[in-house]
């Protein structure tokens, strides 16, 4: 290397600190006596420290994005706590607002238990399964019931099915599996079977559904065949309204579900009209509910 | 909030430990912004306040001689308050300054020294501009990256370690004396 490349590594050396005290003064007298050499100490070390400034510059920038991501994830973070903490707190609210709402209730809703109606057991294929079939009332006013004997027509149509669902807080996971079985082509004389039928889940948050159904038999050997299977504590509330607006309460365990699975099921008598299931839930488990007819 | 001590981030600095400096110095970054928002300014002007700062900070620490006698952020925050009223000046919006916020972290500290080095700045990266782009790249791996000799001749295809280092003291001579006819050019 040529003597003044040599300089510029002496330099270099110098700059960074490698040279030894004795090196490093002869480095110093040189600049003290002459003025170009120093120009070009301070020239070097100019350009050198540039280098450094732009990679502390590059080393500050990279930190000023890390920071504001940082700063961005911890913003969202307290917002997804908050919004998390206040679901929680409506998840809890509504439940127990609920509870107390029915238990406060004081609207003429005729409640069905074992011991006031005429309950037979039916066979089930579970030893846990506790089965009942009970009768609703004869309302007062049964016209309707003379007047359509002479045809048989079992035909229940399901009306706005999927408006109904609509409305509730509906996650896609948790409305499934929904079936909807026609009428069999051919019917056996005194055959029971199924003519309808709708199954689903019901999400660990507060689920709460209505069910239209319209009625057009005419004829009165139809029951309604439900059958809940959930976790346990899960609460479950059904209710049924007949045509002219009344109301059954037909399962009541707000209290806590203790069995895993319970199956009831109801003669509809005077059944031609509209009809609604309400079924409210808090908990997670599955239910299918059947139109049965026994013509 | 632990801050360590400014001897300790000028070691860390002069280490080569930028990044461990630099984290420690942005927990002061919340002051700064504070004062610029307070005195006209907006999170943009606070960032690249700071980082202007810290760039002050970074060549000051460069010198040996360079110790500090305040703590690191009350001396961070006085280069931010002198570089944001200079800035104010050249907007032309000075009543956007408030004494209270001014005299907050007054120190004895003096600033002997120019704030702003973007003039040196200008003129080093015309030097880099009037390099050759082998030369350039060259510098760049070896003083900015921090590559090896050896990484930098298998990178740009040097058939050995002694023609890499001497290609890299003819640029560093190039690049030394147009600075130096810049210099003069300006004066």
């Amino acid at each position: 290397m040529r003597d003044e490349l040599n300089n510029i590594a002496n330099i270099e050396k110098y700059l960074a600190g490698e040279l030894s005290p004795e090196q490093a003064a002869i480095i110093e007298e040189r600049m003290a006596s002459n003025a170009d050499f120093a120009e070009n100490v301070n020239a070097q070390r100019e350009i050198t420290d540039h280098f450094k400034v732009r990679a502390f510059a590059e080393a500050v920038q990279t930190h000023q994005i890390h920071y504001n991501r940082i700063r961005l994830l911890k913003s969202i973070l307290i917002v997804v706590t908050a919004l998390l903490m206040i679901g929680f707190a409506v998840y809890q609210f509504i439940p127990s607002s609920e509870s107390s709402l029915k238990e406060n209730d004081s609207s003429p809703t005729e409640v069905f238990t074992s011991e006031n109606k005429q309950t037979k057991l039916i066979q089930t294929s579970s030893e846990t399964d506790r089965t009942d079939q009970r009768s609703l009332p004869k309302p007062l006013d049964n016209k309707q019931t003379t007047e359509d004997k002479d045809t048989i027509d079992n035909t229940i149509n399901l009306l706005t099915m999927r408006d109904a669902f609509s409305i509730l807080p509906n996650i896609d996971n948790d409305i499934a599996d929904m079936v909807i079985n026609d009428s069999p082509l051919d019917i056996a004389p005194m055959q029971r079977r199924t003519i309808w039928k709708i199954e689903d889940r019901f999400a660990p948050y507060y689920y709460d559904q209505t069910i239209p159904i319209k009625v057009t038999s005419k004829d009165a050997g139809l029951d309604i065949e439900y059958s809940f299977t959930a976790s346990k504590g899960t609460k479950v509330l059904v209710t049924l309204s007949d045509p002219t607006g009344k109301e059954y309460e037909v399962m009541n365990m707000t209290e806590e579900f203790k069995e895993l699975e319970v199956t009831d099921q109801l003669e509809l008598e005077y059944a031609k009209g509209s009809w609604k299931i309400h079924i409210q839930t808090v908990g997670q488990g599955y239910f299918s509910i059947k139109i049965n007819s026994n013509e | 909030m632990g801050h360590i001590g400014a001897t300790d981030i000028l070691l860390m600095i002069r280490n080569g430990k930028q990044d461990l400096a630099i984290k420690e110095l942005y927990k002061y970054f919340p002051m700064v912004d504070k004062f610029v928002r307070n005195n006209g300014g907006n999170r943009s002007d606070s960032e690249d306040l700071f980082q202007e700062s810290l760039i002050v900070f970074f060549r000051k620490s460069l010198n040996p001689e360079f110790t500090l006698t305040c703590k690191a952020n009350t001396y961070l925050f006085k280069v931010a308050k002198y570089k944001w009223k200079d800035e104010l000046v050249k907007k032309n919006k000075m009543d956007f300054l408030s004494q209270e916020s001014w005299d907050k972290y007054n120190t004895t500290e003096t600033y002997d020294e120019p704030l702003d080095f973007s003039n040196n700045h200008r003129v080093l990266e015309r030097v880099l501009q009037s390099l050759g782009d082998k030369c350039k790249q060259i510098l760049e791996l070896y003083y900015q990256r921090n590559f090896s000799i050896q990484s930098i001749a298998e990178k740009l295809g040097y058939s050995s370690t002694n023609s890499t280092k001497t290609q890299k003291y003819k640029c560093m001579e190039q690049a030394r004396l147009t600075f130096k006819n810049i210099q003069k050019n300006e004066r």
